[in-house]
Parts: C-alpha cells; structure tokens; sequence
C-alpha cells in the first residue's frame, strides 16, 4: 500500500512527534486539573477563624504545598511547602509530600514531631534525586488563640500586630526537609489577637521584577496588610495577589507563588 | 555562571559562582563536579561574593556541593555570601547540613 505524504501536516516523523506531544501535553493537562482540585475549595470553619489560601504555578503546575488540617485535638493546622525546582518533577515530589503529610496529621502530633516524621519518610528518596522541601507547619489553637509552630527551612511568616501597627516575624531555625537525616525541630509559640493577620508565603514572590528588574520585596507585603488589615482574609489575599500584578505589570509568574492568609 | 578561576597550592581550588545560580547552571555545575572529582582536593572554597542571585534549584546545586564534599571528603568553604543570600541560607539550614557533615567527617 502507497504512503501518501501529506505537505500540510508534516513528515511522517513529524506526526509521530506531534502525536507523542500532544499525548504529553494531555497529560500535563491532567496533572494541571488534579492539583488544581487539590487547591480548590479550601475553606475553614469559623471556629477556627479566618483562613485563605492561593498558589499561582509559573507553569501548568506546581511545586508549591499549601493545606488545612482540622486536627483531631481541635487544632486547626496549617501547611506551606515549596518543592526545590518547578514544573513537573516539583509538582510530583509535592503530591509524595501530601501524602507523608496526611498521614502525619491524623496522629495529631505537635509541629516539631510532625516535620521530624515527614523528614524521616521522605529522606532517603529526596536524597537519592538531589532534591529538598522548605516546609512551615503551625497549629492554631483557637481555645487559647495560639500558634505552635517549626520550620524546617521555609521563609518566616509575617505577623502584622494591630496594636503597635507593627509587623513582625515567625521566626524559628530548621533544616529543609531532605537536608539531614536527624534534625531535632524546634517548636515555638506565638499570641495572637482579633485584627492581627498572618501572612505565609513562598519564595516565588522574590523572583517577581518590575519594570527596572527590580525584585518585589517584603515591604510590598507589609504595605497591603497596614492598608487591608482590618478586611477579610479573602480581600487580603487578592490585594496581595494583586500587589505582584501590579509591580510585575504582568499576570505571569517566573516561579510559583503561594500565599495563605489567616486571621484570628 | 560556575567556574574555576583558581587551583592553589596544597590541593586547594576555588570555585566562583557569578551572576544567577539557577536550573541553567546544572551543566556547567557537572563539568566542575568532574573536574573536582579528577582533582581530588583536600579544601574547596565556593566563592559566591558575585552571586547576585539564586533560587531553590540554585541552593539545591550548593547542596550538592555540600555533599560531594563529603563523598569526595574535602573540606568545603562557602564565602563571601551576601547579606540577602547569607539570611537565606540561615532559613534554610545550609550551614546546618554543612557543620554537620563536617561534624561526621571528624
């Protein structure tokens, strides 16, 4: 039988390639709809106050991690990762890290044991592929309005206090997940009070340039959260989200960014 | 940007990073992990006092520099961080990884 060669649709090659391709795009379509489900509808109770969260992947999926766990001891806890690199790889390391995370959390241990837990299952395998995790976790107590929290290695969340009008950090000293094998957590609290705002976020807002190729700064963040403190966490999120569209002049981002708003 | 710019006496070499140091710099990375693998040094020092720049797959590329050193077994030195990046690598816990390696190494 005669192979006939059609101009407007390439090469015989060429098909196969395009065929491989768009199988491949499909699937990159898939993954973009399953972790977009995993994002969706992330909406707290009010008892535990007042929670929000958004991830922007710079491609069609993320390395980013954000979550919300009602804790079986009444807690609320609160999660942001970000996966070393982007894209693909990142986003399948982030999926592993859910479910490590899951698990963890039905067993209602504090912060501290929880990223020591999670270090230890993941270890092994991110260090085989050269790879890390930053990782935040806090449990909010609604009971006595309080945070416990440790970080292996992710950025300090920011706190605006209303009475002082002043802001400051969630400071606490780690080791990103996958850095060492045994690394002791420590945990440490914070108060908080109504009207005062938490800020979670990562990295990702640092590689957003304006038109000078300046680098967005916290002090962008700072700006909207003395400006819409006293707003909904909804509000404050878009306002932050907003604040990189406006200082980047694009709705494109260069790394994923992710935020979480919370207020008591 | 990697590169060596110096191989010293007593089998110290120095590697300086320019620039950005991101997923672009994995090759170049290679090349100069080779090159220290042909070297077998007893200290690198990572000089990173023009590094303008790095994210994640960047600090990831230091990471693993912090381990080959341990693999290779030399002593490695990362200087002339900046403030911006030296604040980083505190949050994230480099050094920590690093002393510690250095720690099971004695």
């Amino acid at each position: 039988m005669e192979k006939i060669y059609c101009p407007t649709e390439g090469h015989p090659s060429d098909i196969g390639d395009r065929y491989q391709k768009s199988k491949i795009d499909r699937e990159i379509y898939l993954a973009k709809k399953i972790q977009q489900e995993m994002f969706k509808g992330f909406k707290t109770e009010e008892k535990y106050g007042d929670a929000i969260g958004i991830s922007i992947p710079a491609r069609e999926v993320s390395g980013d991690y954000f979550d919300f766990y009602k804790m079986p001891n009444g807690k609320l806890r609160i999660i942001i990762a970000d996966v070393m690199g982007k894209g693909l790889p990142a986003s399948m390391l982030m999926i592993y890290l859910k479910g490590a995370l899951k698990s963890v959390s039905e067993c209602s241990l504090p912060p501290s044991q929880t990223l020591d837990k999670v270090n230890q299952a993941l270890v092994h395998d991110l260090r085989s592929i050269g790879a890390f995790i930053t990782m935040f976790c806090a449990d909010w107590d609604p009971q006595n309005q309080t945070f416990d929290y440790a970080n292996a290695g992710h950025h300090f969340p920011i706190i605006f206090r209303h009475r002082t009008q002043s802001i400051e950090s969630m400071e606490a000293e780690g080791v990103m997940i996958g850095g060492l094998y045994q690394f002791d957590y420590p945990e440490r609290r914070v108060k908080l009070s109504k009207e005062e705002v938490v800020v979670f976020y990562t990295d990702g807002i640092f590689e957003a340039k304006n038109q000078d190729s300046k680098r967005y700064k916290l002090q962008q963040i700072k700006e909207v959260l003395f400006e819409s403190y006293h707003r909904k966490s909804e509000y404050i999120r878009n306002q932050l989200v907003q604040s990189i569209k406006d200082y980047t002049q694009t709705s494109k981002v260069k790394d994923d960014i992710t935020f979480i708003v919370f207020k008591p | 940007m990697v590169s060596f710019i110096d191989i010293h006496r007593h089998h110290t070499q120095v590697i300086k990073v320019t620039g950005s140091l991101d997923i672009s710099t994995r090759d170049e990375l290679q090349q100069v992990i080779n090159k220290l693998r042909e070297g077998s040094p007893s200290h690198v020092i990572l000089n990173l006092s023009q590094l303008d720049f790095i994210d994640s797959s960047g600090v990831g590329i230091i990471m693993e520099f912090i381990y080959l050193s341990q693999q290779l077994d030399f002593h490695l030195e990362i200087d002339g961080v900046n403030e911006q990046i030296d604040q980083w690598f505190r949050i994230m816990g480099v050094y920590k990884v690093l002393n510690s390696i250095r720690r099971e190494d004695r």
